[in-house]
């Protein structure tokens, strides 16, 4: 997994037409700030950085260049950070909240469910109680705000990506979010909810198409609108009834719009 | 030259360079935005344009017009935005000290309030700081050259465009 990196003076990084880029080489730059100085060689912390803006992910990837003990080996839009964090296995993930409908929960939470050993970082334009709450909800490692210094920033990297937990300091600081949070869990408690349900399971493409279903589409209408066959179209909606254990597809809408995970088809949607 | 509302500095005329056949002298632009590495990145995406330089930074419109008594930017790039439409806010003030200024706002994420907000400001372009970074090249040049982007954006934007058009007639 680590043969991304050989030995090397310099970094050679690559720009794909899509706006992400990729390291194949890692370079000699200084040691992080306030690190403890060992003779034992420590192999490289290593980032995927998910977000929107192609300009914020340049300035972290120049800001990682600068350190030693930190590599970015993949950045790109969140969207794809869900299958090349699988193939890559970064230690640590950046990404990004996708204000407004902070999207880039589900990819934390993806990226998370399928590399459990994968830290996430969620980072927002601003910090609110809701978007902490949210970040804890599933399960990252820490929240920080995009206006947050960089030198801060490759800390809070360097210490999740050793198996720290910042985020239960955000939450010590909001004494909203832990009240919040203890509220949520009550609740939870009650209803004997188990946590690991609150955020969908579903992939993207499998919540389009259940989407698409609660609009009323046949398979043959999906597959034509995703531009897959319909068998994939069958095969997804058989993943999808396994994931919620439903016994059909109405279920599974019925048991998706419930859960919050699937938003209710508009009227304009439905007669499409 | 027609429309070309930069200023040209430090740069003899006889070694103006081109850029996609555009004589450009060397443009000072500066930042103001709380959020440094989103500089760092905008000064990485934009070194790609030709005597292009990105030569200061500041966290508030203070700051900036303090570092203004030295050296005057030909183009403005301003990210303070929400919550409470500070960027917008920014503009407006730093617009009455200099009015021909060119000012992109960077926002973070698109909304009617935000833009009608930047065009009663004087903003010559507003654009998402999810913007590539060849689609930002792209827009500073125009401002560059004298355009104001802003009016072709209000008029996919109906809300913004019935807002201004009321505000026409009411006056």
């Amino acid at each position: 997994m680590r043969n991304y990196f050989v030995d090397s003076t310099s970094v050679h990084r690559y720009y794909m037409s899509d706006g992400s880029s990729a390291c194949a080489h890692r370079s000699s730059r200084p040691v992080m700030p306030n690190k403890k100085v060992t003779t034992q060689p420590m192999a490289a912390l290593t980032v995927l950085i998910a977000d929107h803006s192609e300009i914020f992910r340049r300035g972290m990837t120049r800001a990682i260049q600068d350190v030693q003990d930190i590599d970015s080996i993949w950045d790109g839009e969140p969207e794809s950070a869900v299958e090349v964090a699988e193939a890559l296995q970064p230690d640590v993930a950046l990404v990004d909240i996708g204000l407004p409908h902070q999207r880039g929960l589900k990819v934390a939470w993806q990226i998370r469910m399928r590399n459990p050993a994968t830290a996430t970082i969620i980072l927002s334009p601003y910090e609110d109680d809701t978007q902490v709450f949210q970040s804890v909800k599933i399960g990252a490692s820490a929240f920080s705000a995009k206006d947050t210094p960089a030198e801060t920033l490759l800390e809070q990297i360097w210490e999740v990506g050793n198996g720290a937990n910042l985020i239960s300091e955000s939450i010590q600081a909001r004494p909203r979010v832990a009240s919040q949070m203890i509220q949520q869990f009550e609740s939870y408690s009650l209803a004997g909810i188990e946590t690991e349900k609150l955020v969908s399971p579903l992939t993207n493409r499998e919540s389009q198409v259940l989407s698409m279903i609660s609009q009323g589409h046949g398979n043959k209408q999906i597959a034509a609108s995703l531009g897959i066959n319909e068998q994939t179209v069958k095969n997804q909606m058989s993943g999808i009834m396994a994931k919620l254990h439903a016994n059909n597809r109405t279920h599974a809408v019925v048991f998706a719009l419930n859960s919050g995970w699937l938003d209710m088809p508009s009227e304009t949607a439905s007669a499409g | 030259m027609d429309g070309w509302i930069c200023r040209q500095k430090r740069r003899p005329q006889d070694s103006t360079p081109q850029l996609d056949g555009i004589l450009m002298g060397d443009l000072l632009a500066h930042v103001i935005s709380r959020d440094g590495l989103f500089i760092s990145g905008l000064s990485a995406s934009l070194s790609d344009l030709e005597s292009f330089e990105i030569f200061g930074s500041s966290v508030t419109a203070e700051e900036a017009v303090n570092s203004f008594v030295k050296t005057t930017p030909d183009l403005l790039l301003v990210d303070i935005e929400i919550p409470n439409l500070m960027g917008a806010r920014t503009i407006a003030a730093l617009s009455d000290g200099l009015p021909t200024l060119p000012v992109i706002d960077l926002y973070d994420f698109e909304s009617d309030a935000h833009v009608y907000a930047c065009l009663e400001a004087g903003a010559a372009a507003c654009t998402s700081k999810e913007t590539s970074a060849e689609e930002l090249g792209d827009l500073v040049q125009q401002v560059c050259q004298g355009s104001t982007p802003i009016y072709s954006m209000v008029t996919r934007m109906p809300n913004v465009a019935a807002r201004l058009a009321q505000m026409l007639g009411e006056t």
